[in-house]
């Protein structure tokens, strides 16, 4: 298994090798692929696993960052679908608009969930973000006069650029989804490499010391959450604009649990983990649809004998750098390489 | 009215306070949230389901369901667990594995025993019960004795004995009981068998309480469960308890005053509630944190 | 920058694994029947001809239908049984020699009774040309998810099971075989008159079925007002998933109700009836169609003997149609059909009409042809409105023995039963 590994650090290693030539071809392999592939169902996939990929670089905040993990993150998914869906639907608002309100709906879901537990330790963000999972899923199936209750939204508008309204069927949602993805990872990268980011990763190897050092942990934790909030509400409204179609049963506990696996399965704290967990991960039970009952079954194990011989995830064991350093400062030599316990510490 | 709203829940929390002690057991020893309990409870209860369909009378099911489930619990910790601590791998690739073998449980389950509910043998009968103008079923009455006297026998052992003594040692501080003669691995496999055991016990009440055995009934009550260890503090055994009963009688008192749609919810604001005012649980100890 | 390119990397991966799925699409459509589990053999044979793309031809090939229903996961037990359901219809057809001389074949879906999955599974239906036509998904929000799939690339759509009011609104492809909520608070209406209670409770779902039936009940309550008998004294509503119900039961007792209404499914409504009876023997309990089936009884044991319930669909009916149905699914299921399954066949059965009213399979051509559906299913006659509702008559059943037993002659369609109270 070791050496399986150390194959498979080596691949990545030299496909990084070759980024210049590489990097440009792949993306524009990506821009093209809904005029290459005809399938509309491959398209759709593909805008799933987009979704998927904001939703699991969002909780990689919380998780990768911080270090705390959350069992409700459907909860800020489902606020921003929530948020977008009904100013479109009910007063007729353009998608790009329900789109902020939609991104604005997750953050004041992250800002409660962070007042929240400001004061907890680490290990009960989980149950505090289960039950505020279950008390938003009760407000939206009790407030029958705005959130039309258990009936769900219906109708919820599409996108028009200019006069062309996107649909999943014209690739417009793909191209949407791109651009969506690639402002989550800037916003992820961003984070990693700010001051900000920095006091994070502190908060998540020390709390205490960190707090010794003079680093607000309160105000840094309730930020971190309220941005990821804000990035799973993105998702949210470009789900709801999708579908057309939102129940609080779209949002349960079970998306709460995928996105949590993603992230693990990724490795917290990669950001190409993400994007390469949700991938598999959301491809898997299409793919495999002949296991039919098994599958389940099968994505257990899989769970199971990563955490076993890979627990650090897919892809968690590759950012070889901590953090960047400020200009000016160099990075002493060390020749076992200091960056890979940085790495191994992450997971 | 009220009164009976409140014993309605307090019935119901001996429902969760049983599955709560099985979290509490474990975490108390490994500071791991098994998320596995839900499911090996479902587990248990279509064990018991299994010999009564047999048509081999309810006792060789109790006992059966108990054994089963105990061997189970006690693998699960043997080839997934116990690699895991031995590589000192972080807790949370711990808790991730054992959501593993949630879903594995859960499914096989769904695959063997299909997704349709299934009836299970009432446990007693001896006709409604009048208690202070309120009547309550024998089921009722029958479910919390029995619970009761579980969960006494079960602090008796952690609290009084030797082999109870040996979990609290290793709770504590594991390298310290391991040098003092204590045989901590040992203890673990203990520990998860009793856990399993109480899984079964709760599967196995819980059924002949509702009469109901079906293959996700581990989500709900888990999650339930989860909730009351959490509130009463994770870790102590009559906090487990009295967690579940503040949830049961909150969850009754929401049904009565707010309407069945806010039943859950209302468990998970008093727990929030609890969570904001003590951090760590009613009973729970504070964490001292070393500088 | 090596961020950056990790995550490009990333996105790579990810498209080649998707182009592998592409290309697995081409091939039969993935949950291509494997002849269902009770033993049911496909007529029509595997042949692969007809996935080409002929278009849903009529120039000899086969008809393909699709069905999408739960076959993992919680509610599996429906997916699973509306299959066996849909495959007797199909082979009932093949075995008279098909329609206009083509095959019929079904290959079915599973969306485990999620929006999320039931709209990639939608997705790739209608991107597959040889499907003439859908039938199936479980629960409202589901299908509606689906639905706005189907509607916007125009394949016709029958549900069997879904009561979301808006669910046909959504456009001309949606069609439902499955009594609308207003015919279930009618009925409901009815039987309490014909039992002579007098103070009504109510306990549904707090789902879009449980409030809208609860809604259309005190509606019609009001517009009847003193020209009838009974009075709501008590509506609850439960959580999806809740087992233990005596602080309802607490409630409704002291209400002091005679009779109490649930429209829920037989997994929940089962436990409620139990519980209800070790405190209240002579409460009577009115249940809607969704509570017709054999696990029901099974569930509910003793305690389910005096429930009365209306359906569109018995399968003790002295119909000839229904006899051969039940019987066939029987052997293949080793159950009797619940009401769900009965509705999802005769959706086969107006969709195989449409084809053969058309002379096509075109997707289009379907279309064309089932507003004008008319024959007599076994869910009673078959006809859809302007909107693709079908309008059910129901028939009243009450257990007695274990059994359900008709009681003839109670129930009367809407109208009939307005004119007869002498309202509107």
């Amino acid at each position: 298994m070791g050496k399986l590994s150390s194959v498979y650090d080596s691949f990545v290693d030299f496909i990084l090798k070759h980024k210049k030539i590489v990097l440009p071809v792949f993306l524009v392999l990506l821009a093209v692929v809904p005029l290459v592939i005809k399938s509309q169902y491959v398209v759709r996939v593909f805008c799933l696993i987009g979704i998927y990929c904001i939703l699991t670089l969002s909780l990689n905040l919380i998780a990768g960052y911080m270090g705390q993990s959350s069992m409700g993150h459907a909860a800020l998914y489902m606020m921003g679908a929530y948020f977008s869906g009904l100013l479109g639907a009910k007063l007729g608002w353009p998608f790009w608009i329900t789109l902020i309100f939609g991104i604005l709906g997750g953050a004041l879901g992250g800002l409660i969930l962070g007042f929240a537990t400001m004061k907890l330790s680490a290990g009960y963000l989980s149950v505090i973000t289960l039950a505020f999972g279950e008390v938003v899923e009760m407000v939206v199936l009790n407030w029958n006069s705005v959130t039309n209750g258990p009936l769900g939204v219906r109708g919820i508008p599409r996108p028009n650029l200019f006069g062309w309204e996107l649909t999943p069927t014209n690739g417009g949602f793909y191209w949407l989804m791109l651009v969506l993805v690639v402002i989550a990872v800037l916003v992820s990268l961003s984070v990693v490499n700010s001051k900000f980011g920095r006091a994070v990763r502190a908060i998540k190897e020390d709390e205490l010391a960190a707090k010794l050092m003079g680093v607000h942990t309160a105000a840094y934790k309730v930020q971190t959450i309220v941005l990821s909030g804000a990035m799973a509400g993105m998702a949210g409204a470009f789900y709801a604009s999708m579908n057309r179609y939102i129940d609080a049963a779209t949002f349960s506990f079970d998306i709460s649990m995928t996105i949590l696996c993603i992230v693990i399965f990724g490795g917290m704290g990669s950001i190409p983990g993400m994007i390469v967990g949700s991938a598999l991960l959301i491809s898997f039970p299409e793919v495999l649809r002949s296991l039919a009952d098994y599958r389940f079954v099968v994505y257990g194990l899989l769970l199971i004998l990563m955490m076993r011989f890979r627990p650090q995830g897919l892809l968690g064991g590759l950012s070889r750098r901590p953090y960047k350093l400020p200009a000016g400062v160099s990075r002493p030599e060390k020749p076992d390489g200091g960056g890979t316990e940085e790495g191994k510490k992450v997971s | 009215m009220i009164l009976e709203q409140v014993l309605n829940g307090v019935m119901l929390g001996m429902v969760y306070a049983l599955i709560a002690v099985g979290y509490s057991l474990v975490f108390g020893i490994l500071k791991l949230l098994n998320m596995a309990h839900g499911s090996i409870y479902a587990f248990g209860a279509h064990m018991a389901l299994f010999i009564v369909s047999m048509q081999f009378g309810l006792l060789p099911a109790f006992l059966f369901a108990i054994l089963t489930t105990g061997i189970i619990s006690v693998l699960m910790d043997r080839i997934i667990l116990a690699p895991l601590r031995a590589k000192n791998a972080p807790n949370i690739t711990a808790l991730i594995s054992v959501m593993g073998v949630s879903y594995i449980i859960q499914n096989m389950m769904m695959i063997i025993f299909d997704s349709t509910k299934k009836t299970f043998p009432k446990l007693f009968d001896f006709g409604n019960v009048v208690f202070l103008g309120v009547t309550l079923t024998s089921t009722q009455i029958a479910m919390f004795l029995i619970a009761l006297t579980f969960l006494v026998l079960l602090t008796i052992v952690v609290n009084y004995t030797k082999v109870g003594l040996a979990m609290r040692a290793s709770r504590e501080n594991a390298r310290a009981a391991n040098m003092m003669g204590i045989d901590v691995r040992g203890i673990v496999t203990f520990t998860f068998f009793i856990s399993g055991m109480c899984a079964a016990v709760a599967g196995v009440l819980v059924s002949g309480y509702y009469q109901m055995v079906y293959s996700t009934m581990g989500t709900e009550a888990g999650l339930k469960g989860f909730s009351a260890a959490v509130l009463g503090g994770i870790g102590v055994l009559h906090g487990s308890v009295v967690g579940g009963i503040i949830i049961g009688v909150a969850e009754a008192l929401a049904v009565t005053y707010l309407g069945g749609s806010f039943r859950s919810a209302t468990a998970y604001i008093v727990l929030f509630i609890v969570l904001l005012i003590r951090p760590s649980g009613l009973f729970g100890k504070d964490n001292i944190v070393k500088v | 920058m090596k961020k950056v390119f990790s995550v490009v990397l990333a996105m790579a991966m990810m498209f080649t694994l998707m182009a592998g799925c592409g290309d697995k699409k081409d091939e039969p459509a993935g949950g291509e029947t494997k002849k269902s589990e009770a033993g049911e053999t496909k007529a029509a044979g595997d042949s692969k001809d007809g996935e080409t793309k002929a278009a849903g031809s009529s120039d000899g090939g086969e008809i393909t239908l699709a069905f999408v229903g739960p076959q993992t996961g919680d509610n599996a037990e429906y997916g699973k049984s509306m299959k066996v359901a849909i495959q007797i219809a199909i082979d009932e057809w093949n075995e008279k020699g098909g329609v206009n001389g083509q095959q019929i074949k079904l290959v079915d879906y599973d969306d485990a009774n999620t929006s999320e999955q039931a709209a990639s599974v939608a997705q790739k239906i209608v991107g597959d040309d040889s499907i003439s036509a859908v039938i199936g998904h479980f629960s409202s929000g589901v299908a509606m998810t689906a639905s706005e799939v189907y509607e916007e690339s125009g394949i016709a759509y029958i549900s069997g099971s879904a009561a979301h009011v808006d669910l046909t609104k959504i456009g001309d492809c949606i069609y439902r075989n499955n009594s609308v909520y207003a015919t279930d608070a009618n009925t409901m209406l009815q039987i309490v008159q014909h039992l002579g209670l007098k103070k009504i409770g109510i306990l549904n779902p707090n789902s879009d079925a449980g409030v809208a039936v609860t809604t259309e009940i005190q509606n019609m309550m009001e517009a009847y007002g003193d020209k009838y008998s009974a009075e709501l004294v008590l509506a609850e509503l439960y959580e999806d998933g809740t087992v233990d119900f005596s602080a309802t039961v607490s409630k409704f007792e002291e209400a002091g109700v005679d009779c109490v209404y649930s429209s829920g499914a037989y997994a929940q409504t089962a436990p409620f009836i139990k519980q209800y009876r070790e405190k209240n023997k002579d409460v009577q309990f009115i249940m809607s169609a969704a509570c017709f089936s054999q696990e029901f009884l099974e569930l509910a044991g003793a305690d389910a003997e005096g429930v009365v319930l209306g359906t569109s669909f018995f399968y003790e009916s002295s119909d000839e149609a229904v006899k051969s149905f039940t019987e066939k699914f029987n052997a293949a299921y080793g159950s009797n059909p619940s009401t769900f399954c009965g509705q999802v066949y005769d959706a086969t059965y107006a969709i195989l009409y449409a084809i053969e009213k058309g002379g096509s399979a075109d997707r289009a051509d379907i279309l064309a042809n089932l507003p004008s559906t008319d024959f007599q299913g076994v869910t009673g006659k078959i006809t859809f409105d302007e909107e693709g509702n079908c309008p059910k008559q129901q028939v009243l059943l009450k257990v007695e023995g274990g059994k359900y037993v008709e009681i003839p002659d109670v129930l009367k369609s809407q109208t009939d039963y307005e004119k007869e109270l002498g309202v509107q």
